[in-house]
């Protein structure tokens, strides 16, 4: 009764009588506050679990390989583990409000069939725990889960194999994929009409004229200028061996391999009887002591499943491996073979015995000191760029030229002989080069800029030398390029014109010879063939517009395309063949129905599925954003 | 908190308490009392699904044996002992698919007609209409496909589905327009691709000699 209680103060019920109190309340100037608590999503204003979602997350990054994925691309895992989550609760709120239904029995019976809780076969109990515990899970939560999970399997299994196909669809498929066209074709390829083609001085100038945008040429400068970025600031840094040994003394942990010790266990569970197991424990350390193997006592008596079939053992332990400070501190204080005393934990009683020790390492100076430099480099390295930087715009006011900068500053000037507007150059995108190249406050010949920030944390002072602006090529220039597109063109002209009067004298004459009709006309024939949907000797274009065509039953189909980078093609159909499934199998029809089952089976869910979601309130929050999952 | 505002709050409370108390406890009798009536229908309920649940899986088993005799007599358990739960409809969907795999096509019309009209305005509403409108096309049917495709309330994410079936019992009734308007709309349809197969339906459209998708055809008349 205390537990319906409890439980009806969580429902709905509660939250009316909660809000009843709270409403009385109100009246009265009494002091009470409620906190607002950031949320990951809400489903129908109930938050869905974090634990859930962080799941799903760690199984669709574990199946991108978890390795170094993108920030941008995490966050989209992040919101596809909240959608799938958002969704599979939707669903199976709607499923159970809608008089579904699993039983604990129907629960109990499947958990029981999942070979990972199985031992020789059998469901085993303790296993089941292990396993649910390795994975952070109760069995209270799991096999709420799986409620879930069963909730919307029943039903989207049940769409699925209640699919089916009727021997008529079955029929109109293989007809439709399988179905060949006769049909016999010319491409007439435009380079056949090329020496048809004159074109006239005057067309390439209108050409010219009417095509003002084209033929362009960008503004370009040549740009001198100076650069000081990490590379330099490296080379700046001064390093005296002393302060490299003072370094290494400072960040020795850096170079060292951790003391590991092998150790073996025997635990005893005090969650039913503490103090029974207290006793037992201590029994058995005074077995151990007395010289029984302990082996054989971690097998017999030890409750923790992993280690006591191994006799007890634990493997190879670095400091802090072991996630209880008691047990961590037992194994990193003992001498090899010593039994310990008792060690209570939150698993319960421990008897630790270390087998192996493997005593740390520290590497010598002398092979790290290029490590020990890097490290350095590396931590000095933002403040000598800094201080360089700060030179750099100094320098802007004391000297006259970049001559006089770059002396000062010991460093040399670079040159880009040709830097084109727009173009990154060796400076990588930027807007702020090209606004003082080329921008309405632009530099004058011989000015030096103001310092510039470049990605890569480069900063350039430069000058521009030569500029020439935007402008249009000369006709001359252009002119034998314009008659080759031109010529190009009217020789497609040319082919699309001869094509369509083939085409039409084809039409007048549907049964006539086709092949006399192509003489000297510069064409390729290709005789009648059938051809099918994925035919690959037959242009592209060419197979699609033949299998759109409409094809009279008693007579033949005229028709022609253009097909890109081919030509020309003028066709006749002169007959369709659907496929043929010949005479149709049960077998042929049940191995049909399992491939579209599964289709119509997905498809009948997905649009269930959208449909619970358009009918459900889904609420997304900000808790994601600031704490993030999985990390 | 001073002891004075300490005080002050034992008073404001004293106050309430005159006030209120009488309403407060009969609130707290009154909803105890309907918690409990509200628990217990819930578990009433629970029953009932779960009992339904339980008699489906039964059910499930006969289909995966093709075993009809006992499908047909679990979906009547279902009928008759759990005429509100939504398992009947699930046990008739099964039961018309193993209907149709035997050629017993009249039975599978018969148990879809069932199952639709306890369906109507439900989200499986369309589901249910498409397969008894494939079957009635199957059988010969096709006006009646048509009626049953038209009579659904609410097409809603099922549009597309619902569009290619229409167009299948379109061609069959020798309507090339509207085959060729319901095969385009199911081709538009929003979320198309997750749930028709979209190639074949361009197959169909392209086979009523609708226009070329890729190349642009110089028709010749």
């Amino acid at each position: 009764m205390l537990q319906n209680l409890r439980e009806a103060f969580i429902g709905t019920a509660g939250k009316v009588m909660l809000a009843v109190i709270l409403l009385l309340l109100a009246g009265t100037g009494l002091n009470y506050t409620i906190t607002p608590r950031s949320f990951v999503a809400k489903v129908d204003g109930d938050e869905i679990p974090l634990r859930n979602v962080n799941l799903v997350y760690r199984q669709i990054a574990a199946q991108f390989g978890n390795q170094n994925l993108p920030p941008e691309f995490l966050r989209q895992i992040q919101a596809e583990a909240v959608n799938r989550v958002v969704t599979e609760i939707a669903l199976s709120n709607h499923l159970a409000g809608t008089g579904y239904a699993v039983s604990d029995t129907q629960i109990a019976r499947r958990i029981r069939e999942v070979p990972d809780f199985q031992a020789d076969g059998t469901f085993d109990n303790q296993l089941y725990r292990s396993v649910l515990a390795q994975n952070s899970l109760s069995p209270s939560a799991f096999e709420a889960d799986e409620r879930q999970r069963m909730l919307i399997g029943q039903i989207s299994e049940n769409l699925a194999a209640s699919a089916f196909v009727t021997p008529e669809e079955f029929r109109r498929v293989i007809e439709l994929t399988d179905e060949q066209r006769k049909v016999e074709y010319a491409v007439l390829p435009p380079e056949s009409f090329l020496e048809d083609v004159v074109i006239g001085d005057d067309e390439v100038a209108s050409w010219y004229e009417s095509n003002p945008t084209r033929y362009q040429t960008p503004a370009k400068a040549s740009v001198d200028y100076v650069q000081v970025d990490q590379e330099l600031a490296r080379e700046r840094i001064e390093i005296e061996d002393a302060q490299l040994r003072a370094r290494y003394e400072e960040t020795k942990s850096l170079y060292e391999t951790p003391e590991q010790r092998r150790a073996r266990q025997v635990l005893l569970r005090t969650n039913e009887d503490a103090a029974a197991a207290r006793e037992q424990a201590i029994g058995l350390v005074a077995r151990l002591r007395a010289g029984e193997p302990f082996e054989d006592i971690a097998r017999t008596y030890s409750q923790d499943g992993g280690s006591a079939r191994q006799g007890g053992d634990l493997g190879w332990l670095s400091p802090k491996d072991y996630p209880d400070a008691a047990v961590d501190a037992a194994i990193f204080s003992q001498v090899v073979n010593q039994v310990s005393d008792v060690v209570e934990s939150d698993f319960g009683l421990h008897i630790i015995q270390v087998t192996e020790i493997r005593s740390g390492e520290i590497e010598p100076f002398e092979t790290v000191v290029e490590d020990v430099r890097q490290d350095y480099l590396n931590e000095k390295l933002s403040g000598e760029l800094f201080a360089l930087e700060e030179a750099l715009a100094d320098q802007l006011f004391e000297s006259d030229t970049l001559e006089q900068i770059a002396e000062a500053l010991g460093i040399q000037i670079q040159t880009v002989a040709s830097l084109n507007e727009g173009a990154p150059g060796p400076f990588g995108p930027s807007t702020d080069i090209d606004e003082a190249l080329f921008g309405l406050g632009r530099l004058e010949p011989g000015e030096v800029s103001e310092p510039i920030s470049l990605s890569g944390d480069r900063t350039i002072l430069l000058r521009v030398g030569e500029r020439t602006d935007a402008g249009r090529q000369p006709l001359e220039a252009v002119a034998k390029e314009i008659t080759e597109e031109l010529r190009q063109q009217a020789a497609s002209d040319v082919a699309a014109e001869r094509g369509a009067q083939l085409a039409a004298v084809l039409t007048a004459a549907p049964e006539a010879e086709f092949e006399p009709l192509l003489a000297d006309s510069g064409a390729t024939y290709t005789a009648t063939r059938a051809v099918g949907r994925n035919d690959a000797d037959a242009p592209a274009a060419l197979v699609a517009a033949v299998f759109s065509a409409d094809v009279p039953d008693d007579s033949v189909h005229v028709g022609s395309v253009s097909a890109p980078g081919v030509g020309f093609v003028v066709y006749r159909i002169s007959d369709v063949i659907p496929g043929s499934p010949g005479d149709i199998t049960q077998q042929q029809i049940e191995a049909a129905r399992a491939q579209f089952a599964r289709r119509l089976g997905t498809s009948d869910m997905l649009a269930l599925q959208q449909g619970v979601i358009d009918n459900t309130s889904i609420e997304i929050g900000t808790a994601l954003d600031s704490q993030g999952v999985g990390f | 908190m001073s002891d004075y505002e300490d005080a002050e709050q034992v008073e404001k409370l004293k106050a309430f308490w005159d006030e209120n108390g009488k309403l407060l406890i009969s609130a707290v009798v009154l909803s105890t009392a309907g918690l409990f009536g509200w628990n217990w229908w819930k578990g009433e309920q629970r029953a009932y699904a779960e009992g339904a649940s339980q008699v489906f899986e039964q059910a499930v088993d006969a289909a995966q044996a093709s075993d009809l005799t006992m499908l047909v007599s679990h979906h009547s358990t279902l009928s008759t002992d759990f005429p509100d739960s939504p398992y009947v409809t699930q046990a008739g969907l099964r039961l018309a698919g193993l209907y149709m795999q035997r050629g017993e096509t009249e039975s599978a019309e018969t148990t879809l007609r069932d199952v639709l009209a306890r369906e109507r305005g439900n989200l499986l509403e369309p589901v249910v209409a498409s397969r008894l409108a494939r079957v009635l096309s199957y059988r010969g049917d096709a006006a009646q496909a048509l009626e049953v495709l038209d009579s659904v309330g609410d097409e809603g994410t099922y549009a597309p589905l619902l569009a290619e079936t229409r167009g299948d019992v379109q061609v069959a009734l020798g309507n090339t327009e509207a085959a060729r308007a319901a095969f385009e709309s199911a081709l538009t349809a929003t979320g198309q691709s997750q749930l028709i197969d979209v190639r074949l339906v361009e197959m169909k459209l392209a086979d009523l000699g609708a226009a070329p998708v890729v190349a642009t055809e110089a028709e010749t008349p």
